[in-house]
């Protein structure tokens, strides 16, 4: 990777950084372990929505 | 090291619960970048998704562009890797993600979940925190 595209990529993660402070957090309010259980139950969800219905062992 | 984080540590990198460790963990891959790979399933470039705005998630793919990661579709896991993973306790959800980080032989999955963190034993890889992966990648 040349110095060029990761001073690019630090300029993605500022910006992404930048977005994410000015916009209320889903997380706003919640532990670090609230947080991860919110992270499982959307985890949960989008098994069940896009790839239950394609498992073989489910 | 090829790497593989779970959606927490990303949503934690970006800010949006504060954890310094995780934070400093993305820092540190881009940084070093391309010493440690980076794979990611689409299942959880999806669940950042969910949790960013339009605009921030569009900066999320040009991150993983610009690292040269691509995202891999989720139906090219062997379904027989989740099985085994859900027999040895996981749900069927987190048995798919252990079973991409055994399919993509990475050395170690980075997440804040619990349910990975305290089956280690039983996993062919390593499972890390961000705090632990600094020590690590730091050595």
């Amino acid at each position: 990777m040349t110095k060029t595209n990761i001073k690019q990529a630090k300029k993605h993660l500022a910006k992404i950084r930048q977005i994410v402070s000015q916009t209320r957090s889903p997380f706003a309010g919640m532990s670090k372990e609230e947080a991860i259980k919110e992270m499982r139950k959307v985890r949960e969800k989008l098994w069940e929505e896009k790839l239950a219905a394609r498992s073989r062992y489910k | 090291m090829r790497l593989v984080l779970d959606t927490n540590e990303y949503l934690f990198a970006f800010g949006l619960l504060k954890e310094p460790a995780c934070e400093e963990l993305i820092a540190v891959i881009v940084e070093q970048s391309p010493r440690h790979s980076l794979r990611i399933p689409a299942k959880i470039a999806e669940e950042v998704r969910r949790k960013l705005t339009g605009e921030a998630f569009r900066e999320f793919i040009g991150l993983l562009n610009t690292l040269s990661i691509t995202i891999d579709e989720d139906f090219l896991v062997p379904f027989e890797l989740g099985a085994k993973y859900e027999s040895k306790g996981l749900k069927p959800a987190d048995a798919f993600i252990a079973a991409y980080v055994e399919w993509v032989g990475a050395d170690a999955l980075i997440t804040e979940n619990r349910h990975f963190l305290s089956r280690q034993s039983q996993l062919p890889f390593k499972v890390f925190t961000a705090e632990k992966s600094l020590r690590v990648l730091a050595l």
